[in-house]
């Protein structure tokens, strides 16, 4: 057994962790995933959220999606039944007469990401037609990403890209399905509405709601928390300015209502219903002294739960910041352009896949057949396919770690870096069994020469592009570069030492 | 038999001692021919490359092989409704299996999308069909910026190649801050690449004045700072032209054969252009981004050539060229046998991957010729001036 030299030691370490953050997860797991739990149904009410491993209904194991759709199948049903969904951390039961409004797939085996042309899903870059500053992008993405979570789509990203010409876009990207309304969802300016019974009191906007009481601890914050059954709840309040003709629709509603009285105080007998392109977003309750009155000072109130007070507190500012931002923003203050709208079928994705994996396959068997017919050696020959082979699973690693989804550009960039791999063990190759009066370290000192130029021409050419085009080419960029510097830092080191081994 | 052997090289040693500037200026014809070709496209086209709707703005539907009955009746009735419309079958050569069907069109989604469906007599929805638009605000400036993009670049390998062969250190620090202006004027706006600019710049620019030795060549120090302050302060991307016009000619004087590898890379990417443009194939963004690895992946095999032959010390100039061009020649070969399954195997692959593979394998074949005729012959040519035999 010939020792192994620090720099081989390496390489096996990289495979390793490259091996951790691919986490083949998949194979020995059990279960579906939730994807999205639909917002106000039974399932979501019943404290079911997106993430959470769904391992057994009604006693049956769940494994596969099958299993999910076989225990589903006596939905929809006449009558309400009870269903017992265990997760892997806690179990609901729900009693419904149809199929819970959840989605589910399989858990994955990895968790290399794939880009949206490999796995199906959305994608849509929103160009404002004035230029926003950044805190203004943020607004439009939180008020964006409220509207899409409203109709209850969960796996998505949004985020703010920018091109050379500083030109800012909001980036929409839902993997796996396509929603219908995707595109009125994101550039529609949308409609905020708060209603008591059927009459409208004030929309959102500058025109009903003057000022929302934000970051000001007189005016906005939690209020009380107390524990529950089962938990804490957390109140919270904050104080927003209706203009006057708001405040007179307001008090010429309220002033028509009865009175409730609960335990937690006196209240109208209709509550405020916060409504955003016509989805029942939230319900209040109003005080009992706002009836009839012209106020343009309103408190809205709500609660958050959870386990502990910090959950319960966290839930409740969240929900405050969200209610704030409907209440802001209730329809967009920017006019938006949809400059780019892909919707890409998973069907053909899948299609893909298999074949990038097919052609994978097969350009490791090209290059083994021509190494060997020129070097007649298996050991070299193995020597570089190993290489190969470490290099795009690194790749592969640091994509998994970084969360990078891997389009078929990606894929491209992967295999290009592969190329050039094996183009510069070629060239460890032939320096070191060439030649004979300079020594082998000085041969294979003027190879790595000869790599470390050809990388960094490759870096120099790559790198502007990863700046370029709202970012949309990124990943061609990305992956080239992480292999090309897998390769000069981990590969191409612990390659010259063995060829060194084997040569030598 | 060895003696047989060493006669046959020492004659083929011979020859190309005679031949080479004949070589050389083989590729350098064709080059010639493929830039009078592109003016011509250009001339026609008032564009350098015919765009797909991912650059020009409109919108592509693939829609899945297994949902299309009549193929033929489809295209036909698309092509009388739609005037300028792109309709394509994308099969799997393995299984022979029709994989999808790309139909592109300058149209609107909603116009293209009702136009199909109106001919099929079903709905286009996300399990049978893909739906790509692409506005033409988004398709006009990221052409631009990629074409911007690719000068930056070749700017930028160029350095690099010129940091590794070219020899006064001096030299080589005017060259850090004149392309880094052409960094500054690609991303005029970003404040911390402004900063790593001036700071780089700067002190490259300091190294070059307490490095010059007389008046002679403190002037090109003086003339480099010129132009940094004045890009400082006027950002103007057009001055981008005149400065790698100075940067070529620099490269030009000081290291042959910097400027014979960043030569045989224009070749290439000229090469690539011309027979993509010939056959008339539409250009999409990923192919463009094929274009920027191109640069930096044919530069490999020349970078191999150029060290082979300046820094190798054994064998005569002919045979660690031979050296080289063995080992270059199987570099090449290798990529280019891997990348053909994607056109004769496993053809169905998303249309972005199939443009990548096509145009580096173009730029590859061309850097065949590019680097073992014209760039051999140069540093041949060079090293005998030199007296490095």
């Amino acid at each position: 057994m010939a020792r192994l030299t620090w720099r081989v030691w390496i390489l096996i370490v990289a495979l390793a962790l490259a091996l951790l953050a691919i986490a083949p997860s998949g194979f020995w797991e059990k279960g579906v995933i939730i994807k999205s739990v639909e917002r106000n149904s039974t399932a979501y009410e019943a404290g079911i959220t997106a993430g959470e491993i769904i391992t057994s209904i009604d006693g049956q194991p769940i494994n596969s999606l099958q299993d999910y759709t076989k225990a589903l199948e006596k939905f929809p049903s006449e009558e309400e039944a009870k269903l017992i969904i265990q997760t892997k951390s806690q179990q609901y039961i729900l009693l419904t007469n149809h199929t819970p409004e959840i989605t589910v797939s399989g858990i994955p085996n990895t968790k290399i990401k794939l880009g949206l042309d490999l796995q199906g899903g959305s994608r849509a870059l929103i160009k404002p037609e004035q230029k926003l500053s950044s805190l203004e992008m943020s607004d439009l993405i939180a008020v964006t990403s409220e509207r899409l979570n409203v109709y209850g789509i969960s796996d998505v990203v949004i985020r703010q890209v920018s091109d050379l010409h500083e030109n800012n876009y909001m980036l929409v990207e839902i993997a796996g399905a396509s929603p219908a309304e995707l595109q009125s969802l994101i550039a529609q300016q949308g409609k905020f509405e708060a209603k008591i019974g059927n009459e409208t009191v004030f929309v959102g906007g500058k025109k009903d709601i003057t000022s929302v009481c934000r970051n000001d601890a007189t005016c906005a914050g939690i209020e009380t928390c107390n524990s529950i059954q089962g938990g804490e709840a957390c109140t919270f309040r904050f104080v927003i300015s209706l203009s006057e003709d708001a405040a007179k629709r307001h008090a010429d509603i309220t002033g028509g209502l009865g009175i409730n009285v609960t335990e937690s105080g006196r209240y109208l007998d209709q509550p405020l219903e916060l409504y955003l392109d016509d989805q029942l977003v939230d319900s209040l309750l109003i005080s009992e002294e706002l009836k009839g009155r012209v106020t343009t000072q309103i408190q809205i109130q709500g609660s958050g739960r959870g386990e502990t007070r910090e959950d319960a507190l966290n839930d409740a500012e969240a929900s405050m910041q969200k209610l704030q931002t409907v209440l802001i923003t209730g329809s967009l203050p920017y006019k938006l352009e949809i400059v780019k709208l892909d919707t890409i079928s998973p069907v053909l994705g899948k299609e893909f896949t298999r074949n990038l994996f097919v052609l994978a396959v097969l350009v490791f068997v090209i290059v083994s057949i021509i190494l060997f017919i020129k070097y007649r050696k298996i050991k070299i020959t193995s020597a570089v396919i190993l290489t190969m082979f470490s290099e795009a699973f690194i790749t592969l690693g640091v994509a998994a770690l970084l969360r990078w989804n891997l389009d078929a550009p990606s894929i491209a960039g992967i295999i290009a870096g592969m190329g050039t791999g094996v183009d510069d063990q070629i060239v460890i190759i032939d320096e070191s069994v060439s030649g004979e009066t300079e020594s082998l370290k000085e041969r294979i000192k003027r190879a790595l020469f000869v790599i470390v130029g050809a990388f960094l021409t490759i870096v120099a050419a790559m790198l502007p592009l990863f700046w370029a085009g709202a970012g949309l080419l990124r990943g061609f960029a990305f992956t080239t570069l992480i292999s090309v510097s897998v390769g000069i830092l981990i590969t191409r080191p612990a390659f010259a030492d063995i060829i060194k081994k084997i040569e030598g | 038999m060895e003696t047989k052997q060493e006669n046959r090289k020492e004659k083929a040693s011979k020859w190309y001692d005679k031949h080479y500037k004949i070589l050389l200026f083989t590729p350098i014809i064709i080059l010639i021919l493929a830039l009078a070709y592109l003016g011509f496209f250009f001339s026609q086209h008032n564009d350098l490359i015919l765009k797909d709707v991912s650059l020009s703005g409109g919108t592509t539907i693939t829609i899945n092989g297994g949902v299309i009955e009549n193929l033929e009746a489809l295209e036909a009735t698309l092509k009388q409704k739609f005037s300028d419309i792109n309709f394509r079958k994308l099969t799997d050569l393995n299984s022979d299996k029709l994989v999808a069907v790309i139909i592109e069109s300058p149209a609107s989604s909603e116009e293209l999308k009702k136009g199909i469906e109106d001919i099929l007599g079903f709905q286009l929805t996300d399990k049978n069909s893909s739906i790509e638009f692409t506005g033409p605000t988004l398709s006009g400036n990221f052409y631009t910026e990629l074409l911007k993009i690719i000068f930056l670049a070749f700017i930028l390998m160029g350095l690099v190649v010129f940091l590794i062969f070219g020899e006064s250190k001096r030299i080589k620090a005017i060259a850090i801050s004149l392309s880094l202006v052409a960094v500054k004027l690609t991303f005029p706006t970003r404040a911390f690449l402004g900063a790593l600019v001036i700071l780089i710049g700067v002190s490259a620019l300091i190294y070059s004045f307490v490095k010059s030795k007389g008046k002679k060549q403190q002037i090109y120090s003086v003339l480099a700072s010129l132009i940094f302050i004045i890009v400082l302060i006027f950002p103007i991307y057009y001055f981008i032209f005149p400065i790698v016009f100075i940067i070529i000619l620099m490269y030009f004087i000081e290291s042959i054969p910097s400027i014979a590898v960043i030569f045989a890379a224009f070749s290439d990417v000229i090469f690539a252009l011309a027979i993509v443009d010939f056959f008339g194939i539409k250009i999409s963004s990923a192919g463009i981004a094929a274009f920027l690895m191109l640069i930096g992946y044919s530069v490999d095999t020349d970078i191999l050539l150029t060290t082979r032959a300046l820094r190798k010390k054994e064998g005569s100039l002919n045979e660690r060229i031979y050296g080289a061009f063995k080992t270059g020649i199987l570099m090449t070969t290798t990529a280019l046998a891997s990348v053909l399954p994607v056109f004769f195997l496993v053809t169905g692959l998303p249309d972005s991957f199939r443009q990548i593979f096509l145009i580096l394998a173009l730029g590859l074949f061309a850097d065949i010729l590019n680097t073992w005729l014209t760039n051999a012959g140069i540093i041949k040519w060079y090293c005998t001036k030199k007296g490095v035999l």
